[in-house]
């Protein structure tokens, strides 16, 4: 397992964070997933969306992928969770590799790993309550009542809801409450692997910040792994230890947070880079915050 | 243009689907044009075998299919053992009197129901948008037949119209002009009541997608820019608004059609109706086969029509999976 | 008076929605603003503060069960209480708006020159000739070379940013003095964001509009508005120099925001470290407080907080704040 792929010199993929844990959770190599276009009068196309994506996570740690729109991060996303089946590689969980596994088998990993998505509230039905919301996954495994009603209780107050709130329906609820929502129903399977699609883009600068700071929370309590997805390099310098820089299907960049910050080297990471700054620069130069 | 060619190609093969399937259930059907002939004891067995192969009929279904399509392409339709003469000019001048009503009442129900759903829309809530709702539930829940009939007794208690055919007895003497106003009075009544049992529909789906674009982040943009209302409802609503409307063409196509051969029963009207109402009790195997053949032509080809004229509304349309993003 | 510079007053406006059922919703209440001429005034707040509702009542945009109450002078007359024809004629020739998200506003079905000859058409009694000509100008200053291309190209055939673009040259395209922006780079990714601003910034150079501009986040208005005013739960609670206003704010509502804006843009922090978030949630705008708005997330709340709404103090003498930390 791992190794240096011949073509992808400037990434290393048994790299390990300084961290301290080591226990590695999802080791992903050689992932592929194309799509096709065309139909029965056309010629079909394909069209690859990840070229090849190799990366590993240990227990408990925060690897982003970022990129412009259209790089591929989201479909790796989309492939680690399983919503995809990938065309080729491994996606080895806990040593399992679930690339290819079919639905049944899939099952016991699917608690495993959890998905957060940018806009919550297409991932909900809005008539639910928030109850509803968060149990549904406890309803579809059978659990009880009472001890789905604890449990969802439990997990509202872990992620700064009011439990007095549960029976408020899904549309009532802001933007950032959604997400808090969404989080306490990734949590109900008591997932290892939470997977966090631009879970936190689209909202307010403050609800951000608050969501942000609940991931650091909810990852020290539960000893989560985040799979972290977005386009921006600024936030995602604060929550990751670990950054790849997505581009045109490839991650063409891969370190710690703090050297791919500071010390980019890719021309895509260059340029992420620089609009980060372009617009956080003109901030700092009024408020006097250092970089 | 693949668009129009896939449209095209799936056309053609529909058109043949149907007169496998046609060929198929007339067979299946009980019964042959010389079961009564059979019951004559005037007429031997052998004079009908000779009828039977005479007509090609006791070859095997997939041998008669066969042939009905080689001559069908050479637009030859067969024969009819009731009327002893070609099919094909049997049934036009019958399909002209069904294809004059259906398409009147088709270019009728339009005309009415798109301004009147726009409007309705456009004044939501008004007292048009509430008569258009009351209206046409009323006209929804009533069946046709009884539209029909209550209709055809008004007509013919007030004396309005004239009732039954579609020339006056004595209209080989009239002008030109004359014939004309003739035909269209004898015409207004089976129109009438084929309009009113489809244009509430229409109205009604003509109201809910204007609505749903009235509603539209880029038609409140375009109003915030200065967009008069008129030329917002009609360079910048009903094109889009247009999309399932059109959609919709199709579908009336079919409902018309299948409704004027029932109106043309009621109301006397010569077209393919009565034709082939009287074709099938007497199992006028190729009569029927050509009339279907004709009514599902008619509608294919309007829901061609309707296919190419969505691309000339919607641009996404003609873009449908051309290039990846 | 109206001073001669003020192209747009906006007085104690009250934006009411009237709900199913209890007291109607407030969703912008007393709001008093100055924009002077060749202004760009920034508008900041969070989601739900009401900084949306605002721009629409500008226009008169609002769903019909929203109820404007006050006055909006622009040039001395009352948008309030314009007919529907005079209104008409305000909208894309005097305002003009540039909406939040282009892929939703502009019309899927009409190319890129007709969207933008619509607006010219509306206002303007152009030859078609002359109109194409002119649409090709606003094509070629919104930054497309080729204007020919887009010109007939259908909006699912753009990027969101082109997209933005042709938003853009409709908004600009009758010469407006007043265009209102709302989060116009908020679903863009950064790099496009600063393009944007730079055409905004250009076209009041070239054209002196006035622009007004909303979002959420502060780093968009460094370096690009002259003044800001910041909104709470339907209020401003703060009007200043945007230098003053990001740089030394006053409000603890701003301080918080900016403490946090500031340490997101540290790109270079360590992991894991939490962010300087403001607690709690902005209030439902249906149970509006008695008193300060912030009260319950403020982190330096006195006992006249919950009372009373605060009136705006001037700490400095061009420096507004509604707190009683300045007095009172």
């Amino acid at each position: 397992m791992g190794g240096n792929l011949p073509n992808m010199p400037t990434y290393s993929p048994t790299y390990s964070s300084g961290g301290g844990s080591s226990e590695s959770l999802l080791r992903v190599t050689g992932l592929c997933k194309r799509y096709t276009r065309g139909s029965l009068w056309r010629k079909r196309v394909a069209v690859a969306a990840v070229v090849s994506a190799d990366f590993g996570i240990s227990r408990g740690q925060t690897l982003a992928l970022v990129g412009e729109s259209g790089s591929g991060k989201s479909t790796v996303a989309r492939c680690v969770a399983r919503i995809e089946r990938p065309d080729a590689g491994q996606i080895l969980m806990q040593g399992a590799d679930i690339a290819q596994l079919a639905a049944a088998a899939l099952l016991p990993f699917r608690c495993r790993i959890q998905m957060v998505f940018q806009d919550a509230v297409t991932s909900m039905n809005p008539r639910f309550s928030a109850l509803e919301v968060i149990e549904e996954p406890m309803r579809i495994r059978r659990e009880t009542v009472h001890d789905r009603r604890d449990r969802a209780r439990a997990l509202m107050i872990e992620v700064g809801l009011s439990p007095d709130w549960m029976h408020r329906s899904i549309s009532n609820f802001s933007g950032g409450q959604r997400q808090r929502i969404a989080l306490a129903r990734a949590l109900t399977m008591r997932p290892q692997l939470l997977v966090l699609d631009e879970a936190l883009t689209g909202l307010d600068v403050s609800t951000q910040a608050q969501i942000a700071n609940l991931l650091i929370d909810l990852q020290a309590a539960h000893r989560l792994t985040y799979l972290l997805i977005s386009h921006d390099l600024a936030l995602v310098a604060r929550l990751a230890d670990l950054i790849g820089v997505m581009a045109e299907g490839r991650i063409v960049e891969a370190g710690p947070a703090q050297q791919i910050v500071s010390d980019p080297e890719h021309p895509a990471t260059k340029k992420l880079l620089a609009s980060a700054k372009a617009a956080a620069g003109k901030l700092t130069r009024i408020t006097g915050a250092s970089l | 243009m693949s668009y129009i060619l896939r449209r095209v190609l799936r056309a053609i093969l529909l058109s043949f689907a149907v007169s496998a399937l046609c060929f198929l259930f007339t067979e299946m059907a009980p019964g042959s044009f010389f079961d009564e002939m059979r019951l004559n004891p005037q007429i031997s067995p052998e004079t009908i075998f000779a009828l039977r192969s005479s007509y090609g009929l006791d070859q095997p279904l997939a041998v008669r299919y066969a042939r009905w399509v080689k001559a069908a392409l050479h637009a030859d339709l067969g024969y009819s053992i009731a009327y002893n003469m070609p099919v094909r000019p049997l049934l036009w001048s019958r399909a002209k009197n069904t294809l004059l009503l259906t398409v009147s009442a088709l270019a009728l129900t339009w005309l009415i129901s798109v301004p009147l759903g726009v409007w309705a829309a456009n004044r939501r809530g008004g007292w048009v948008d509430k008569a258009v709702a009351l209206g046409s539930s009323f006209v929804i829940s009533v069946p046709e037949l009884v539209i029909a009939v209550a209709l055809l007794a008004l007509v013919v208690r007030w004396r309005i119209l004239p009732v039954g055919g579609m020339m006056s007895a004595d209209s080989d003497a009239f002008s030109t002009l004359a014939k004309v106003q003739d035909l269209a009075r004898h015409l207004a009544l089976p129109v009438l009541i084929l309009v009113l049992c489809e244009i509430a529909i229409i109205v009604r789906h003509v109201r809910a997608s204007v609505l749903e674009v009235l509603g539209a982040t880029y038609v409140q943009a375009a109003r915030g820019l200065g967009v008069s209302q008129g030329r917002l409802l009609f360079r910048h609503v009903l094109p889009v608004a247009a999309n399932p409307a059109i959609s919709l063409l199709g579908f009336s196509l079919a409902g018309l059609l299948s409704g004027s051969l029932i109106v043309e029963v009621i109301c006397g009207w010569p077209g393919l109706g009565p034709l082939l109402l009287e074709a099938t009790l007497s199992r006028d195997l190729y009569l029927v086969i050509g009339g279907i053949m004709f009514s599902a032509l008619f509608m294919i080809g309007g829901n061609l029509v309707a296919d190419i004229m969505l691309i000339a509304v919607d641009p996404r349309i003609r873009k449908e999976g051309a290039d990846a993003r | 008076m109206v001073g001669p510079r003020d192209l747009l007053r906006i007085r104690d406006l009250a934006v009411m929605y009237s709900a199913e059922e209890g007291v109607p919703i407030r969703a912008v209440d007393g709001v008093s603003l100055e924009i002077c001429a060749e202004e760009i005034v920034g508008i900041l707040g969070e989601s739900g503060c009401g900084k949306s509702t605002l721009a629409g009542a500008l226009l008169q945009l609002l769903a019909p069960r929203a109820k404007c109450e006050g006055e909006i002078l622009f040039r001395g007359r009352d948008l309030l209480n314009l007919s529907a024809a005079e209104l008409r004629s305000v909208r894309g020739r005097d305002i003009a708006l540039i909406p939040q998200d282009p892929a939703l506003s502009l019309n899927p079905v009409m190319t890129a020159g007709s969207l933008i000859g619509e607006v010219l058409r509306a206002h303007l009694p152009l030859g078609a000739e002359r109109r194409r000509e002119r649409v090709m100008g606003l094509l070629r200053e919104v930054g497309f070379d080729r204007p020919e291309e887009i010109y007939s190209a259908y909006t699912h055939q753009l990027s969101g940013g082109q997209r933005q673009r042709i938003a853009i040259a409709q908004a600009v395209a009758c010469r407006p003095a007043l265009l209102v922006a709302d989060e116009p780079t908020s679903k863009l990714d950064a790099t496009l964001q600063s393009e944007v601003v730079a055409l905004l910034s250009q076209i009041r150079q070239q054209h002196g509009t006035t622009i007004l501009i909303i979002s959420h986040d502060p780093a968009l208005f460094a370096g690009f508005a002259d003044r800001i005013a910041v909104m709470y739960a339907g209020r401003i609670v703060e009007v200043g120099k945007s230098v003053e206003i990001l740089g030394r704010p006053l409000h603890p509502y701003t301080q918080a925001l900016m403490r946090i804006a500031t340490s997101s843009v540290a790109t270079g922090a360590r992991a894991n470290m939490r962010l300087p978030a403001i607690a709690g949630e902005s209030p439902n705008p249906g149970c509006i407080l008695e008193g300060c708005r912030f009260e319950p997330r403020c982190p330096e709340r006195m006992q006249v907080c919950s009372q009373r709404y605060p009136q705006a103090f001037l700490p400095e003498p061009t420096r507004p704040v509604n707190c009683f930390k300045y007095g009172g």
